[in-house]
């Protein structure tokens, strides 16, 4: 893609207090892109989003660049940036209830939404709620409107949440596992709106997964994590049907499928400290790892094609 | 041979004028050293039919027979011995403020005997975990750790039945995985009788024998799993394997 990006990240590093959770994220996002982080749990894939997002309270970004449309978050004030944030950012959670108060109507919340965000119209507001609805294949507007989110089940809770999200009008969507509480029917559905959403109105959207499918399903480019550095970026072809990280290749060794064959485990946990000041974070597990990788400074380098490895060593059954 | 058989067990869940029949009319066998897959949305009755097994609830209708003889509806700590349950949520599912080492102990001394005490070394080289994390605290363990240190409370007190209700659904891949591969070690060591509830087909077709179909509290279509997958015979089977996301190698074509 040859478009300007919308939102650039660069050498981006933050944390919780003392502690580093990610460390050197750079990539950027074209308008109507779609972005899928994976890894395992604790690879900081979430704190990318809430670094971006900026409204996590005790999360401090240590030094980095967040540029949205020329200009960059972190030199604004915090007001300023939380205003920006707030209107070109919108964001659905894992939980399919936590977007909601369960038990007020889904219309005195939609009209409050918009209300805070300076796009109520009394005249236009069913009609416009109606149009959002039946882009994203929901039918009975009145009577989603007038139900509580309790009322519904988590499935269309979250395609309600991307309804809204669509009414917004934000540029970016910002995505924390919205499929993982869901049944794989249903992850299908949703996997599926998540697309149209983008195809009716160009939003662009960060999408963090722990599952490698969905990614191949959705996403444009994939970025893969581990301790918190992107160690491989590229489009799904690429990362998912050609990993070059032993990292993305145990990832992918992992996963079951519907051949039959037991998924190859991949032995330990990530490190919970977060990223190292040098060597590869995934060496201890890695089983290709050689003398040097200890002390190798991360870095990215391109495998060709705007597919990048921080690592590209081959062998060892993965 | 069966070592578990239910016959047309119905459960229904009522509150006030509505009702709801979660399970109807429910037959299916368990034999000894099987892993038996039970697939289906959610609300198809798949982890209603495991509380019933292992005796959380009482069903409304049919009987539940262990190696021929009927499981009372009061069970016996016998019962709840041969009969474990593990369950999605893993570090839920222990006390939050007692030590694992502590939560697994009193599950061997209920279901045991009073001054028992479990077999440390084994049970955690069989979930291939450091002896030093059982003295932790739930919160302070990954889920995937728990999820392990759950399956070694459950083989603690020796059962002969594991009902695995979406163990792994709240775990990344590489987690999923490495208890995948050690239920099927178990499984082969100590020929454990497995039923393993999951809406994920891709990890059923992995570890199970023979599947079991379920939708709306009803058996849809019951087989070899291989079979189910690849060669599925009802509408609803075709439509869940349809919906299946996969990760396509473009390597292999």
């Amino acid at each position: 893609m040859n478009e300007t990006p919308l939102l650039t990240v660069s050498g981006l590093s933050a944390g919780y207090g003392a502690g580093r959770m990610i460390a050197d994220v750079s990539f950027s996002l074209c308008p109507g892109e779609i972005l899928c982080l994976v890894g395992e749990s604790g690879c900081g894939k979430s704190t990318v989003l809430k670094s971006v997002m900026g409204t996590t309270p005790g999360l401090e970004i240590l030094s980095g660049e967040i540029v949205l449309n020329g200009q960059d978050l972190l030199r604004l004030p915090p007001r300023e940036r939380r205003r920006i944030a707030c209107d070109t950012f919108g964001m659905v959670f894992q939980s399919p209830g936590a977007a909601f108060n369960p038990i007020r109507s889904y219309r005195k919340q939609f009209a409050e939404t918009l209300k805070s965000h300076g796009k109520y119209d009394r005249e236009t507001f069913e009609t416009r709620v109606a149009e959002a609805f039946e882009k994203m294949g929901l039918a009975d507007v009145p009577r989603i409107l007038s139900c509580c989110p309790y009322e519904m089940s988590g499935g269309m809770n979250q395609r309600i949440a991307l309804a809204l999200a669509l009414l917004l009008e934000q540029d970016i969507l910002l995505a924390d596992e919205p499929t993982s509480a869901l049944d794989a029917t249903i992850q299908r559905q949703v996997a599926e709106e998540l697309r149209r959403l983008r195809d009716v109105s160009g939003m662009a959207q960060i999408i963090v997964t722990h599952n490698l499918a969905l990614a191949q399903f959705l996403a444009d480019r994939v970025g893969v994590m581990y301790a918190g550095r992107l160690v491989e970026l590229g489009t799904p072809d690429q990362v998912l049907g050609d990993p070059r990280h032993p990292y993305s290749r145990a990832l992918i060794a992992a996963i079951p499928t519907l051949r039959g064959d037991m998924p190859r485990g991949l032995a330990g946990q990530p490190p919970l400290s977060g990223p190292a000041d040098a060597g590869c974070e995934f060496c201890e597990r890695c089983p290709v790892r050689e003398n040097g990788c200890t002390e190798r400074p991360y870095a990215l380098s391109s495998a060709g094609g705007g597919h990048w490895t921080a690592c590209d060593r081959t062998g060892g059954g993965i | 041979m069966i070592i578990l058989e239910g016959k047309n067990i119905g459960k229904r869940y009522r509150r006030r004028e509505f009702s709801v029949d979660a399970l109807s009319d429910v037959s299916f066998t368990l034999n000894e050293g099987e892993i038996l897959g039970i697939v289906g949305e959610s609300g198809s009755g798949k982890s209603t039919l495991l509380r019933q097994i292992a005796g959380l609830e009482i069903p409304d209708a049919g009987e539940l027979l262990l190696d021929g003889r009927p499981l009372p509806a009061k069970r016996t700590k016998e019962n709840y011995r041969t009969i474990q349950m593990i369950f999605q949520d893993a570090v839920g599912s222990f006390h939050p403020r007692r030590r694992i080492s502590d939560s697994i102990r009193e599950t061997v001394r209920n279901l045991v005997g009073a001054g028992e005490e479990p077999d440390w070394k084994t049970l955690c080289s069989l979930v291939q975990l450091p002896l030093e994390l059982a003295e932790r605290y739930p919160r302070d363990l990954s889920g995937g750790q728990c999820q392990r240190f759950a399956i070694a409370r459950a083989m603690a007190v020796h059962p002969r039945i594991l009902l695995c209700d979406e163990i792994t659904s709240a775990l990344d891949v590489s987690s999923q995985a490495q208890i995948l591969r050690l239920l099927a070690q178990l499984h082969q060591e100590k020929n454990m009788s497995v039923i393993f509830v999951s809406h994920d087909l891709a990890v059923v077709r992995s570890i199970c024998d023979r599947v079991m179909v379920m939708r709306n509290g009803k058996v849809v279509e019951e087989g070899p799993a291989a079979r189910i997958i690849h060669a599925p015979r009802e509408d609803y089977t075709k439509q869940l394997i349809a919906s299946v996301l996969e990760v396509r190698d473009t390597r292999a074509g």
